[in-house]
């Protein structure tokens, strides 16, 4: 292997690096000029690179195990005659996905907590005991450093692809080569968009016509995405990090101010993120799913999850949510609210193995059912008190409460513990007016460090999170604008992007 | 294909021409913000040029390396960088700053042992060198030597263009390339003996004292260094006197005062530094 080759595939290929930037052309120029029926097998080939760039070599045999199983189980499901066989078969194949998730992903903490609960319990049985007379055993605790990424998108695709064809929505797919991509398809194997079947299978048979306008708008998707992720949310992250991984440092004003700059943080990390996947995708004429649309102006929590990683909720929302509340369909109002909290939690625990991520879940599962059942008493007070719910001044406020619910969650999902989240909490009620907060105003670091240093980066947060979507009607205006706008985009990520060693924050997922 | 390839290639060029007439732009409004932050990583060394282009009221200046950072403190007529500046650098800033300032009297530089083994790819010398050096109008303060050096590295045209000195991405390449030998300075000390010989007769035609001091060693590096080797070098090239103080005045001291064989642990900066200014009071003292 020439040393250029060998050196292209040790490196760790992140999204916003130069190794991914010659990588893509590579494999670009190679898809391009390969025929028809060999254009997948390049793309594979690219995507076995790509992950297996992660120096994880246990990553590449998981992936191919679940390819391999889910896609025999999914033909075995087809060919099945007998529904009991039929569910038999789903449920080993889901088995089998959520196995290999588990055990790669929370087992580290089930044993940690499960040692906990073996201990607390040991020393009360023993302080009982005048002799002790019991013995107790721990687990031993498994290695936390095992290297999960993407790994619970690619399982989720299985998982669905797997109980579509159970509910006959999808055929299987016959051609292993095919299969095989559509789990690895290295634009969104790390972080998504979660495709589902019926829409990125067929666009890999399709026979490949170079479109101009395709590929410019993939580099302007890729370019966006750049951006996003290099000049605001890592930007951004630089006003966070010091303030979350020192909270003892801190008080209840700036956890405020760090908590808006971490929402808006996440969001352009990882809509950041999925533009540069989409934009990938588009050079192979290839449509992946737009993972937002403004999620900060939803108007409900209900909205927002219509809005905010799409791909995941759509998921959340057709495989746990729908035959979860089937299941209560008995239990009228309470069913719903069981199914939407057992929902979040899930999609709470799929974040990782955290309390503050189950909390996250949690909380937004106790957001969606208090709307459900305060519904009918909001519509009648609203009434009552003749309020005009479609004016502009109400939805306003409505997309400043749901933005503040959404920010408090945040608190749980970034605080580094769920002790240093129960922290934060406290001292924004506690420590907010004290001396302090006039002392902050008045001295720039670090209160007004966020305020006015990074004035600029905030309110190009702010107006790009709320005017995201236009950008890409720059393509309709004459060349001299289109043109200046790709300069000023280009160039102001070089100029104003962060370059030290910043991770995608959904890579861990 | 064609269509893209050539309007790729037409945006490529554009934007080499915007990115360097923005980066002109950007070097004229840096000192009025910090935003762009183009010193990161090499604050002391954009200081030290600083001081060096305007006047100093002082008789005396002290140049040096990132130990000697530790051992004096920050003042007007304290021009110390780091280590990864160079000799080259080194030479430029007291050029500099004898060339703005008359005054001045006494140069003390204060060196350690293994900053003469600085070459110019090292770690860090990117950010301390090439990027605030390595341009149009110093060029001709450069020996031969560093010049043929630098011309050996490939990307070295970049480096002369304005958006090298801006764009924080060419600040990564000291962490890439701190293992490439592409340029880096020869064992045998020729850059060391060229740059001290260039102060010294600098030194000479102005009647300026030029003092070459030691900070305390530490006994690890007082292993890792060829002491005999370096001291061979300089009788051999008859600069034993301008390097008498730093053999002279050369102590050892135990480690356990160090972090990482050269620089003092935060604990012991003061207590070092006191010792240090006290030990060598008599090239250190100035009059304003």
């Amino acid at each position: 292997m020439p040393p250029r080759i060998i050196l292209l595939w040790t490196f760790a290929m992140a999204f916003n690096s130069f190794s991914y930037l010659l990588f893509v052309t590579i494999v670009y120029l190679a898809y391009y000029f390969s025929k028809d029926s060999f254009r997948w097998f390049v793309l594979f080939v690219a995507s076995m690179a790509f992950y297996s760039a992660l120096r994880a070599p246990h990553l590449i045999v998981i992936l191919l195990t679940i390819t391999t199983i889910s896609y025999f189980i999914g033909l075995w499901i087809d060919q099945s005659t007998s529904l009991k066989a039929k569910k038999y078969l789903l449920i080993s194949g889901i088995s089998a996905n959520a196995l290999t998730l588990i055990s790669l992903k929370y087992l580290p903490f089930i044993t940690h907590n499960i040692n906990i609960m073996i201990r607390f319990t040991a020393s009360f049985v023993l302080s009982l005991q005048d002799k002790p007379k019991m013995v107790f055993f721990v687990l031993t605790p498994v290695n936390t450093a095992i290297v999960s990424i993407g790994v619970s998108y690619y399982i989720f695709q299985a998982i669905s692809y797997l109980i579509d064809i159970y509910w006959e929505t999808e055929k299987p797919e016959r051609h292993f080569g095919h299969f095989a991509l559509y789990m690895s398809f290295f634009p969104k194997l790390l972080q998504g968009p979660i495709e589902r079947a019926g829409d990125l299978l067929p666009q890999f048979k399709r026979p490949y016509i170079f479109d101009y306008d395709n590929a410019r708008s993939g580099m302007l998707f890729f370019a966006w995405g750049l951006f996003k992720k290099m000049v605001i949310a890592d930007r951004l992250a630089l006003l966070v990090d010091p303030v979350y991984n020192n909270i003892h440092d801190h008080n209840g004003f700036q956890f405020i101010i760090a908590t808006y700059c971490y929402a808006l943080q996440i969001y352009f990390d990882f809509s950041g993120y999925t533009d540069m996947a989409i934009g990938t995708a588009k050079l192979f004429n290839i449509n992946l799913t737009q993972n937002f649309n403004r999620p900060y102006l939803a108007t409900s929590v209900a909205d927002f999850w219509r809005r905010w990683h799409i791909s995941f909720s759509r998921w959340i929302l057709d495989y746990i949510f729908k035959p979860v509340q089937m299941s209560l369909r008995y239990w009228g109002q309470w069913g719903a609210t069981i199914a939407l909290m057992v929902t979040f939690l899930i999609s709470g625990i799929w974040h990782g193995a955290n309390w503050g991520f189950i909390v996250w879940g949690l909380l937004h599962g106790f957001y969606m059912a208090s709307a459900a059942i305060f519904r009918p008493f909001h519509k009648k007070l609203f009434n009552r008190l003749n309020i005009n719910t479609k004016s502009t001044f109400y939805r306003t406020l409505q997309v400043f409460f749901v933005f503040n619910l959404v920010s408090f969650a945040w608190i749980f999902f970034r605080a580094n513990s769920i002790s240093d989240a129960a922290y934060i909490v406290t001292s924004i009620q506690t420590h907010l007016f004290n001396s302090d907060f006039i002392h902050n105003f008045m001295y720039p670091y670090p209160g007004l460090e966020i305020i006015s240093g990074n004035a600029l980066i905030l309110v190009a947060a702010l107006l790009l999170a709320t005017f995201n979507s236009q950008i890409f009607t720059v393509q309709k205006y004459s060349s001299f604008y289109r043109w200046s706008f790709y300069l000023a985009l280009v160039s102001s990520t070089l100029f104003l992007g962060v370059y030290d060693d910043v991770k995608f924050i959904y890579n861990r997922f | 294909m064609i269509k893209l390839l050539f309007k790729s290639l037409l945006f490529f060029l554009l934007l080499l021409i915007t990115l360097n007439l923005l980066s002109l732009i950007v070097m004229k409004i840096t000192p009025l913000t910090s935003f762009f932050n183009i010193h990161k990583n090499a604050e002391w060394v954009y200081s030290a040029i600083d001081k060096s282009h305007a006047t100093i009221s002082n008789d005396t200046i002290i140049v040096g390396d990132s130990v000697a950072h530790q051992l004096i403190p920050p003042s007007s007529y304290n021009l110390i960088m780091t280590g990864a500046a160079t000799l080259a650098g080194q030479y430029i800033v007291i050029h500099n700053v004898i060339k703005n300032s008359k005054t001045i009297k006494k140069v003390v530089f204060i060196y350690y042992p293994g900053s003469f083994k600085f070459g110019y790819d090292n770690k860090y010398t990117y950010n301390n060198f090439i990027k605030p050096f390595y341009c149009r109008e110093n060029i001709s303060l450069f020996d031969q030597s560093t010049q043929h050096k630098l011309h050996r590295h490939k990307y070295y045209y970049l480096y002369m263009l304005p958006m090298s000195k801006v764009l924080p991405i060419f600040s990564l390449i000291d962490c890439e390339n701190s293992e490439s030998k592409n340029f880096i300075t020869s064992e045998d000390y020729d850059d060391v003996i060229n740059y001290i010989r260039l102060i010294h007769q600098l030194c000479e035609e102005r009647k300026i004292e030029f003092i070459v001091i030691s900070p305390p060693v530490s006994m690890t590096h007082k292993e890792q260094f060829d002491f005999v080797k370096f001291k061979k070098i300089i009788s051999a090239n008859n600069l034993s006197g301008v390097f008498y103080n730093y053999f002279q005045s050369l102590e050892f001291k135990d480690d356990k005062y160090y972090k990482d064989s050269w620089h003092f642990k935060d604990e012991y900066e003061l207590e070092m530094s006191a010792y240090f200014q006290a030990k060598f009071k008599h090239f250190l003292s100035h009059s304003n």
